[in-house]
């Protein structure tokens, strides 16, 4: 409020009292301890003479914060479904996230025509995790995975995958993840939005209840219902070539269905197989 | 399912290199003690400003880090580094802003059905304030860049207009005039927000 005029907008005081106020303590001290390791790893990361990019070293600060994860996950499950990410490498990834960790991936690709990266994490859990991802630019702007698995599980479970789909909580009601992962990748808008709840969306959607469908170009489906009692997303995939997964227990699972090739997944009898053949 | 393995070659050193790598290594270590740590709390401050969460906080920072990372030999050259440091994370938390509030537009027209969660419940004081963080960030997220950072540098951290010009690599009559626009879109935008201190129409 102006104080020479009531009715006016005293702009400088709104914006003040609007953006005012600090972090809490504890919130501040998480912020500040992000900083310097995060230099570290930047003069660590564009050291010269490096021809594959480690793109989280193993002294990142743990615990990764959920966004990385997530957009790693991403990026995996999608890759692992057949879908091309054919916006250019720029706008994937600041659509996908602003973090590190999808810059130095797309800055890598873009950087050459292939580019193999290993990724060394750890999850929230704390236990080690590799995945290998296979950039290849071609047609243009498209960076696409290339169609062999090259995302290997040989050496940990890679539970980061699940990240996405299970922030849910193992006690199938929605956790309060404070975190919003918003994915936009062609050919539609489709979005998964973390925030608590789960949702995706695409242009295509069939809104009907609580189910979604996502096309592929092919024409293939992978329909994605999510409960509405226990929160938990359950893909009912049709085609093989589709990953199709199981929901999940408290216990991540040990098993990832990539590319229609299932692994070993222990389920809990309360947890419902789409009943993928293989 | 093939296996793939990759081999993760590390940095190839050599000899040769190595004095010069070490000379850089210093230089930038010593930036980082030089020009960072002593805006460390500015720049989380700033940047928390903007964003109020944690972890979309933790984001810019990094993602202003590398801008920084990438322009630290023009910084250490800069008139005013500290401005130009904390304009850069300006910039960064604005930017992300003004991502966040594309995705939700799209998202938001596209037919969603679940509801949003509701808001936490607290006291209407709490509830106004919000509201009025809310309407005041989607306003600063609809200025250019430029301006949005000028008008934050101005009005948040009452920084004189050498200083703003020197951040923004401009003449201290166009740092004005950035500071004007913007605030004048501002007041256009938030103008029925006036005679409503807490921002309620």
């Amino acid at each position: 409020m102006n104080r020479h005029d009531p009715g006016q907008l005293d702009l400088d005081e709104t914006v003040r009292r609007a953006l005012g106020g600090e972090p809490s303590h504890d919130v501040e001290e998480r912020l500040r301890a992000s900083l310097r390791p995060a230099w570290r790893h930047l003069q660590a990361d564009t050291r010269p003479g490096a021809r594959w990019r480690r793109l989280l070293p193993a002294a990142w600060p743990l615990p990764l914060p959920r966004a990385t994860l997530a957009v790693l996950s991403a990026c995996m499950i999608l890759a692992g479904a057949g879908w091309n990410l054919v916006h250019p490498p720029q706008a994937a990834a600041s659509a996908l996230s602003s973090t590190l960790l999808a810059r130095q991936v797309v800055q890598a690709a873009a950087a050459a025509s292939a580019m193999r990266c290993s990724v060394d994490t750890r999850g929230d859990d704390g236990r080690p995790t590799t995945a290998l991802i296979e950039w290849r630019a071609g047609r243009g702007s498209e960076v696409r995975v290339g169609t062999a698995p090259v995302i290997t599980l040989a050496e940990t479970d890679l539970t980061r995958s699940e990240t996405v789909l299970s922030t849910l909580g193992p006690t199938g009601r929605a956790s309060r993840t404070p975190r919003d992962l918003e994915c936009f990748l062609s050919p539609g808008s489709l979005a998964a939005r973390l925030d608590g709840t789960w949702e995706l969306v695409s242009p295509a959607s069939e809104t009907t209840g609580a189910t979604y469908r996502i096309e592929r170009s092919a024409g293939h489906t992978a329909t994605v219902t999510l409960d509405r009692e226990s929160g938990l997303p359950r893909y009912v995939a049709a085609p093989p070539d589709i990953s199709a997964r199981c929901t999940w227990t408290a216990a991540p699972p040990t098993g990832l269905l990539l590319g229609g090739a299932a692994r070993s997944a222990s389920t809990p009898s309360n947890m419902e197989d789409p009943g993928h053949d293989h | 399912m093939e296996r793939t393995t990759c081999a993760a070659v590390e940095c190839d050193v050599s000899p040769t290199h190595a004095s010069r790598r070490d000379v850089t290594e210093v230089a930038d270590e010593t930036f980082y003690d030089q020009h960072l740590a002593p805006l460390e709390t500015r720049m989380l401050r700033a940047v928390w400003r903007v964003l109020r969460d944690p972890d979309r906080s933790r984001d810019a920072l990094q993602e202003a880090l590398a801008l920084i990372w990438r322009k630290r030999a023009r910084v250490r050259v800069h008139p005013n580094p500290e401005a130009l440091i904390l304009r850069i994370c300006l910039d960064v938390a604005v930017d992300m802003l003004r991502r966040e509030r594309r995705r939700h537009r799209i998202v938001a027209a596209s037919a969603c059905a679940w509801p949003d969660p509701p808001s936490p419940p607290g006291p209407v004081e709490a509830a106004q304030e919000r509201q009025l963080r809310e309407q005041v960030l989607a306003a600063i997220a609809t200025l250019p860049g430029k301006q949005a950072v000028a008008v934050l540098m101005r009005v948040m951290y009452e920084d004189d207009y050498p200083e703003i010009a020197s951040a923004l690599g401009c003449s201290e009559t166009t740092a004005r005039v950035h500071v004007a626009r913007g605030r004048a879109r501002l007041e256009r935008l938030l103008a029925h927000l006036g005679g409503h201190p807490g921002g309620a129409p």
